[in-house]
């Protein structure tokens, strides 16, 4: 067997990126189901097309970078800066479903990490934001997590791009009706290694200032949905 | 190879009230590729009216343009343009333009230019930075088309980097910044809303308005065949952000008035004429 330190947090990384871990994630959709709801999502190659052309870039230009930061600013021991980073993620999510979603998830997962890690970088940060009446987002809870499993950056951003994939196909299970064959298939592809890799590798490149996505769509469809007449996720 | 015909100019204007409560230009300064209008005060909004022209009708490679303006002392100003803001074509080089506004002491400002259109190999970048103090509003407008449409023009220009923070009494409370390149998918969304997408978006910020938008419903319910809309809230409850997609300029043009007097209803105040002939 090959000497390595994996041991030290793969099996915390797999239990922590498990649908029975509490993160919060299955109650939203992030803008899908309203997309559905408009006409523009209504199959499962529509599903894979928006995973590959909208969150994918989405994730390579705006929320693995901030995860990146936020992850950077804890190996630096700089609580300051991952105060700095929490609200400019609050500031760039720019529909109140989607700002309170990562709230929420944050919240939940700061108090996992304390009760199954006794973390107390993540209690001061959490100590700290109430102070200052703000909340967690979920990328910077991420962040306190893998620091305190001690999961080196790329693992920390793979896990981060496989459970925005696997949120948006476990949501499209009840709004496309997708079965669990075609959405671990739709996953499959958005893992595939050729793909991921650029993924990360162009997030690697991405500098704080130019940090960033545009999607009128689903910023539109994440607005819309707060005024939605019938709806199953809450965002 | 530097561009020798390129302009680094641009305008810094200081907005205040002088003792009969009437708006008007405490400081001005401008230099090509801005020009600036006679200012209009309209008795009726009790609003200083600013068009910004452009000599060069619009921006060329190696252009500068920076736009400050500060409103105080309960002023209110709506800042504007006679038409579009075109970014030209570009053989190398970008343009660049910054904008910085401040809003002080229970003051307005509007801040709505003309369309701003992004033609063929055309290469610009935009900063803008909004500061508002607690009690004063702002309402930003930005629109965007890919091209000239009419002339079959669309998403062939070069790139379009955009950010715009807005800050109240210094804390952030709207972080908008990306980059456009119609050769990869940072267009994808835009483009595959409609075959001709315009793009608006209305930032406003407001005390008033910090809990509720009563013409949100109003909005939302805009929406047709040929007409996005939807509007959420700002970080800390500052202000809203409505967005707008459109997939013709008269739909476009309908809704974005429609929405701007829907806005003026809420926030008690009359919108002014831009006074276009």
């Amino acid at each position: 067997m090959n000497k390595t330190n994996d041991f030290e947090w793969l099996g915390g990384l797999i239990q922590t990126t498990d649908t029975l871990f509490p993160s919060g994630g299955y109650a939203h959709s992030y803008g899908l189901e309203e997309r559905v709801f408009l006409g523009q999502i209504t199959s499962g190659k529509d599903l894979e097309e928006f995973l590959t052309y909208e969150i994918l870039p989405a994730l390579q230009n705006q929320e693995l970078p901030y995860l990146r930061f936020c992850w950077q600013a804890l190996q630096n021991h700089d609580s300051a800066e991952l105060q700095t980073l929490n609200e400019e993620i609050s500031a760039w999510k720019l529909t109140r479903e989607i700002r309170e979603a990562g709230n929420a998830q944050g919240i939940q997962l700061i108090r996992m990490i304390r009760e199954i890690y006794g973390c107390p970088i993540a209690g001061e940060f959490q100590m700290t934001l109430q102070k200052k009446q703000q909340k967690c987002q979920q990328i910077s809870a991420m962040a306190l997590l893998r620091n305190a499993q001690k999961v080196p950056l790329q693992s920390t951003l793979i896990a981060w791009i496989y459970q925005t994939v696997s949120n948006f196909c476990s949501a499209s299970v009840k709004l496309l009706r997708l079965g669990e064959i075609a959405c671990q298939k739709i996953i499959h592809c958005c893992l595939e290694e050729e793909r991921i890799a650029k993924v990360i590798s162009k997030s690697l490149e991405v500098k704080r200032d130019n940090t960033g996505f545009f999607n009128p769509l689903l910023d539109i469809s994440s607005a819309r949905h707060e005024l939605a007449f019938s709806r199953l996720f809450i965002s | 190879m530097k561009n020798t015909f390129s302009l680094n100019g641009g305008v810094k204007l200081g907005c205040r009230r002088n003792g009969n409560g009437i708006s008007y230009l405490s400081s001005q300064r401008f230099s090509p590729p801005v020009h600036l209008s006679k200012p209009y005060f309209d008795e009726d909004t009790n609003s200083l009216l600013v068009n910004l022209s452009c000599p060069t009708a619009g921006l060329l490679s190696g252009d500068r343009m920076i736009c400050d303006i500060e409103v105080s002392d309960q002023a209110s100003m709506v800042v504007t343009t006679p038409g579009a803001t075109r970014s030209h074509f570009m053989k190398r080089g970008i343009a660049r333009v910054q904008q910085k506004f401040t809003i002080k002491d229970g003051s307005f400002l509007e801040f709505n230019p003309g369309t701003l259109i992004l033609q063929k190999s055309t290469n610009l970048e935009q900063v803008t930075e909004v500061e508002v103090d607690e009690d004063a509003e702002i309402l930003f407008v930005e629109k965007m088309l890919p091209g000239r449409i009419a002339h079959g023009e669309s998403f062939v220009f070069q790139k379009f980097s955009n950010r715009l923070s807005i800050k109240i009494e210094n804390k952030l409370v709207l972080l908008e910044s990306f980059s456009l390149e119609p050769d990869n998918e940072s267009v994808f969304a835009w483009k595959n809303s409609f075959s001709t997408p315009y793009y608006g978006s209305l930032y406003l910020v407001s005390p008033k308005l910090s809990d509720h938008l009563p013409c949100r419903d109003k909005i939302q319910s805009m929406k047709t065949e040929n007409l996005l809309t939807g509007s959420s809230s700002l970080h800390r409850s500052a202000g809203w952000m409505i967005k707008v997609l459109a997939g013709d300029p008269y739909e476009f043009k309908r809704a974005m008035k429609e929405i701007r007097n829907l806005i003026y209803e809420d926030i008690e105040r009359k919108p002014t004429d831009f006074r276009r002939y």
